[in-house]
């Protein structure tokens, strides 16, 4: 095996998995217009792990897991009732209030404790370079359950994020749809963000999207263009980073920043053409 | 034509043989990799022409919190020993070790060097909680600001060194025992210039000179941050200063990688001088090798303990 593969196939297949399920749930995120929904719930998580660690659980033990699972889960039922059909204050608004309140709580919280802010720093930040076999079958095995409820659900998901009002006039109860939404991305992100950090979970959530957007209006062809564009700066980002003796997760998302310059551009230049 | 061709054919053929016979060479090297410049340095020392020696954390930043890149990962994967600071110094440690996978260092860690078997250590916690500050289980980690601690560092590289390579124990051996000798009479140089300064009230940033301090009899009269770790609270702040001039302190000693602002602060209230203390070979860039970086600290100690002032 080349010394590149042997170093880095961990966290290229950490990526791949990465990009399979949040390309998915990035284009409902988009089409929902809740885009630092993950940075919230992130940070949610993050609080949940501050409060069990004040109760004098180890920061990467069991209990800490259920406590920051249970607070994301709390996140979700804010942010599931928080939206209404003639919606006064944006979805946005909330999100933002959310997380700076979360944020600042922890650092409260961690004024009584020593070297806890750096503990949370590295929560949010993760290194995918480290990333071992364990974590990534839990990965694996996870977002395959997560993905085949998705998948089994897919028309009602999509329509309330795409076609809300439609939903509505057909009667689907679309605040426990959402429940389930935020329940489902809650525990993907919090998971997602323990390995790999905030920018790059954020990164494999909406870069694909919005890119995709570019180029097709079928929530489908979103989709395969979405997970291909993932694929290829995953791939880029982890040589690059390997070649260059980078960080590999900023890397990362350098790549996929870069190539959504590049995408902009060809978009441009043969919509002129054409 | 010909000739030249014989020429070329010729040069390549010695390139690739003097290549071929350095890599035979640097074969016949041990190759260690050390988790800071700082225990790079001393290896050297021990090992000489006999070992090859890299190391890993940027001695720019804070040795808890750095972040491995693909080429750590490399460096570990491929070495014969890992020499680390043991207890929890390195934060990241035990992450890169399974990543690079190294059945070496994994498990028993049989060819991995723990400096610190045998060091004194101090601010060993009674009971453990996180809350008051206790986050190092093990005791405090930044054993290497005392120079006699070197001295135990240097044997404890020496041995391990001899284990993996025991036809060349003696020569460790012999170079540490050099190492201590000149570590000895620096240590004499240095305590007698700060004998000056016995018991003087100091600030440090964060609790990472115990040893140093401890050392050239200084007394800690607090520190810049409430906790290891949390930043400054206003209420803190107000505190740290009336202490310092109740009890006339000099001097704050910070680490390159400390933020300036809240020390800088401090020093315009209280007129106290802040200095700049390194415990990393490399940095400053001055500071070559153990020897010259606590040289330079102690000279930078000195010469702010000898500076007239203070409101």
């Amino acid at each position: 095996m080349s010394p590149f593969l042997m170093l880095m196939w961990k966290p290229l297949l950490a990526c791949l998995i990465l990009t399979g399920i949040h390309t998915y749930l990035g284009v409902h995120v988009v089409e929902r217009k809740v885009i630092f929904v993950d940075l919230a719930l992130a940070q949610i998580a993050a609080l949940g792990a501050v409060l069990a660690f004040m109760f004098g659980f180890s920061l990467h033990g069991q209990a800490t897991y259920w406590f920051s699972l249970g607070a994301t889960f709390i996140g979700a039922i804010i942010f599931s009732m928080t939206r209404t059909r003639r919606e006064k204050i944006p979805q946005e608004a909330i999100i933002g209030i959310v997380y700076a309140v979360a944020a600042a709580a922890a650092i409260l919280i961690l004024s009584r404790a020593a070297e806890g802010d750096e503990e949370i720093r590295h929560m949010l930040v993760g290194n995918i370079l480290l990333v071992d076999l364990r974590e990534i079958l839990t990965m694996a095995i996870l977002y395959g359950i997560v993905g085949s409820f998705h998948w089994y659900f897919r028309k009602t998901f999509l329509l309330i994020s795409t076609k809300p009002e439609e939903a509505y006039r057909k009667g689907i109860k679309v605040r426990w749809w959402d429940i389930l939404f935020y329940l489902t991305f809650g525990l993907v992100v919090t998971s997602s963000v323990h390995i790999a950090g905030v920018l790059l979970v954020f990164s494999f959530l909406i870069i694909p999207a919005v890119g995709a957007i570019l180029f097709s209006d079928k929530i489908s062809g979103r989709l395969f263009m979405g997970w291909g564009f993932g694929i290829l700066a995953s791939i880029g980002g982890i040589g690059l980073s390997y070649y260059f003796d980078l960080p590999t997760g900023a890397t990362v998302v350098c790549v996929f920043g870069g190539l959504l310059v590049l995408l902009a551009i060809v978009k441009n230049f043969s919509f002129k053409k054409g | 034509m010909m000739a030249k061709k014989t020429l070329i054919l010729s040069l390549v053929v010695s390139s690739f043989a003097l290549l071929f016979c350095q890599a035979l060479f640097a074969a016949s090297k041990l190759n260690v990799v050390a988790t800071t410049t700082t225990l790079a340095n001393i290896a050297s020392e021990i090992g000489q022409d006999k070992i090859r020696v890299g190391s890993i954390a940027s001695p720019k930043q804070n040795i808890h919190h750095y972040a491995p890149t693909p080429k750590d990962v490399l460096k570990v994967k491929r070495a014969d020993v890992l020499i680390h600071e043991g207890l929890d110094l390195e934060a990241w440690r035990e992450p890169l070790l399974a990543a690079a996978g190294n059945m070496r260092f994994l498990g028993e860690g049989k060819d991995s060097i723990d400096v610190s078997l045998g060091v004194p250590l101090l601010e060993i916690p009674t009971s453990l909680s996180r809350s008051e500050g206790d986050i190092h289980a093990f005791g405090n980690p930044h054993y290497i600001g005392d120079p006699e601690n070197a001295k135990i560092i240097a044997l404890n590289i020496a041995e391990g060194l001899a284990k993996v390579d025991p036809e060349n124990a003696d020569f460790f051996r012999g170079n540490a025992t050099v190492f201590n000798k000149k570590m000895d009479a620096k240590i004499k140089d240095w305590e007698a210039r700060m004998a000056g300064f016995q018991g003087a009230p100091v600030v440090t940033y964060h609790r990472s000179w115990s040893y140093f301090v401890k050392r050239f009899n200084l007394s800690v009269i607090g520190e810049v941050e409430p906790k290891p770790g949390i930043p400054p609270t206003a209420k803190h702040l107000a505190g740290l200063i009336q202490k310092i001039r109740d009890k006339k302190a000099k001097v704050i000693i910070k680490e390159p990688f400390e933020e300036t602002r809240t020390p800088k602060k401090i020093a315009d209230e209280t007129g106290v001088q802040v200095v700049t203390l390194s415990q990393s070979v490399g940095e400053p860039k001055e500071s070559k090798d153990y020897i010259s970086l606590m040289e330079q600290n102690i000279s930078s100690l000195e010469a702010a303990l000898k500076h007239e002032g203070g409101k």
